[in-house]
């Protein structure tokens, strides 16, 4: 089973290329909301799914996209889903 | 400021009949209104010159842009020879975050690229990080003939045909859609003006400028960012192909396959690029002590209505000949008093139809103005041609030279009497003061826009 830490930095690389907010002083972590605090569109929001669904081979159905509100609310459903498609 | 009071202008220029039809009063779409038009900025991506730097060196030594190409060699197109402009990643990746650049197809990239130089080059700050505040006053008209055809051909045909669509990502739409390049260069620089796409097909360049003459005019805009872009690939190249407008026999010499005004020309040679000129209020640009080319003085544009000889792909003498008319009354200045002419001069049939309108207009024999064409350096960059020429004319305007019009050596015999009038090396130190810009598109439109030297 992969780690939560090692989701989590997978996670952060995954989210690098859609952060639109000026780099200095911005702090990411699992508090950080995708949209007010990282500026990342809901157009980009799916291009990230496709992303997370490439890397971790899993599947994000439309209803589970709406639970994307913060960084740490993918890590979880990404802990949450590979825990369950690895048991 | 004005020469004419603003109620006036705006009900002069939106009243009904200002759409150029060519059967109307020639008066209906003259760009002549009120304030001069300074291009302070120009920024440009060609065939073998990748920023304007570049550029200007290519113009002042006749240097060819044009390469062989072997994907078209290898896909049985009958022309083998193209212009394919370089997109500079590492350029593009100092002013755009990865956010907005994974955004950017070829036509965008292109846009933005030449769009931003012109920007810089007009002495504007440029904030990569977007943060501050839209600017109400800038405007951008930018366009396109095809635009983003090789990302509908490469990714958007396969992956909808193939059930790839959810994997397509979000990105596709402002990729191919109309007013995509004019969008991103708007965000780019943060423009809060009003943003517009324009097409005319090969006149589109030309098109914009025109349209950027009016919004200064009308007071609408300070300055807008005029510009058009062409992508070259292998689905551009193949629509002419089909139609056999091409040139076919010097796939072996690229450098000499584009031959504008020649006896021995036989189709033109497509071509990319994009190209931005700023132009802004002349007081503005006098007050800010801005570097300033030279003067938009007039711009005319209409249309032959696809009558009197003219059709979808061919121009009607009799348009192309008011049209030159009207952009010299526009600018208050008579035929003989144009000193250099950029032509549209495809290398096609075409050229023969131009030259004889010009013919009839501009004084002839030695009086004739000097007259050359970009193309036959770069080739056709078709959406883009009107605004990289006139950068091309802007800068022999402002650094006083004219650029070789090469492979006109052997001059159709139709046009000889202007033959000794053909750029070649030995005029290249002339330094013209005025110039008349022709662009001409498919649909049977025609623009034509007048400069001259700043002082």
């Amino acid at each position: 089973m992969v780690k939560e830490d090692d989701i989590r930095a997978q996670v952060l690389d995954l989210l690098a290329p859609f952060i639109r907010r000026a780099p200095s002083g911005l702090v990411v972590n699992d508090d950080s909301r995708l949209v007010e605090d990282l500026e990342i569109d809901s157009a980009d929001t799916f291009d990230l799914v496709l992303s997370l669904e490439e890397h971790f081979h899993i599947s994000v159905s439309d209803e589970s996209l709406r639970c994307f509100t913060t960084v740490g609310s993918i890590v979880q459903f990404v802990r949450g889903t590979t825990t369950t498609e690895n048991a | 400021m004005c020469d004419f009071p603003q109620a006036f202008l705006l009900k002069w220029i939106l009243s009904p009949g200002t759409t150029g039809v060519v059967s109307g009063e020639r008066k209906a779409s003259i760009v002549r209104v009120s304030g001069r038009a300074a291009v302070t900025g120009l920024g440009v991506v060609a065939p073998g010159a990748p920023n304007l730097s570049a550029f200007t060196s290519l113009l002042l030594e006749g240097r060819s842009g044009i390469s062989y190409r072997p994907e078209a060699a290898e896909l049985g197109l009958g022309c083998n020879v193209a212009g394919v402009p370089e997109i500079r990643e590492d350029i593009l990746n100092q002013f755009v975050i990865p956010a907005r650049r994974r955004a950017m197809n070829p036509v965008i990239s292109l846009a933005t690229l030449a769009a931003v130089e012109s920007w810089q080059d007009a002495g504007f700050a440029l904030d990569p990080q977007m943060s501050g505040p839209a600017d109400p006053r800038t405007g951008v008209v930018f366009g396109n003939c095809v635009g983003g055809i090789d990302t509908v051909c490469e990714t958007i045909g396969p992956m909808v045909l193939g059930g790839q669509t959810r994997q397509m990502g979000s990105r596709r739409v402002e990729q191919v859609m109309y007013s995509g390049a004019a969008a991103s260069v708007a965000g780019t620089l943060g423009a809060g003006g009003p943003v517009v796409a324009i097409s005319t097909a090969c006149a589109t360049g030309a098109s914009g400028l025109v349209q950027a003459m009016r919004l200064l005019r009308t007071g609408e805009c300070d300055r807008v960012i005029a510009g058009s872009v062409e992508t070259s690939n292998v689905f551009v190249w193949g629509l002419f192909d089909a139609m056999r407008v091409l040139t076919r026999e010097w796939n072996d010499q690229p450098e000499r396959a584009s031959r504008p005004m020649s006896g021995s020309a036989s189709g033109f040679v497509p071509a990319g690029g994009a190209g931005a000129l700023v132009v802004e209020r002349w007081e503005d640009a006098m007050a800010r002590g801005a570097r300033i080319y030279c003067e938009l003085v007039g711009a005319f544009e209409n249309c032959g209505g696809q009558r009197s000889a003219g059709t979808m792909s061919r121009q009607s003498p009799e348009g192309m000949r008011k049209c030159i008319e009207g952009a010299l009354e526009g600018a208050g200045m008579a035929p003989g008093e144009i000193d250099y002419i950029n032509g549209h001069l495809t290398s096609t049939a075409g050229d023969l139809d131009e030259v004889k309108a010009l013919m009839a207009v501009m004084s002839t024999g030695e009086a004739f103005p000097w007259i050359n064409s970009t193309k036959s350096l770069i080739g056709h960059t078709l959406g883009a041609a009107g605004s990289i020429e006139s950068i091309a004319t802007a800068l022999q305007l402002y650094k006083g030279f004219l650029h070789l019009s090469a492979n006109s050596e052997d001059v159709h015999p139709e046009i000889a009497g202007v033959g000794p009038r053909i750029v070649r090396r030995e005029q290249s130190s002339v330094a013209p003061r005025t110039a008349l810009k022709t662009s001409f598109g498919f649909g049977d439109v025609n623009v034509c826009l007048v400069f001259r030297r700043a002082n």
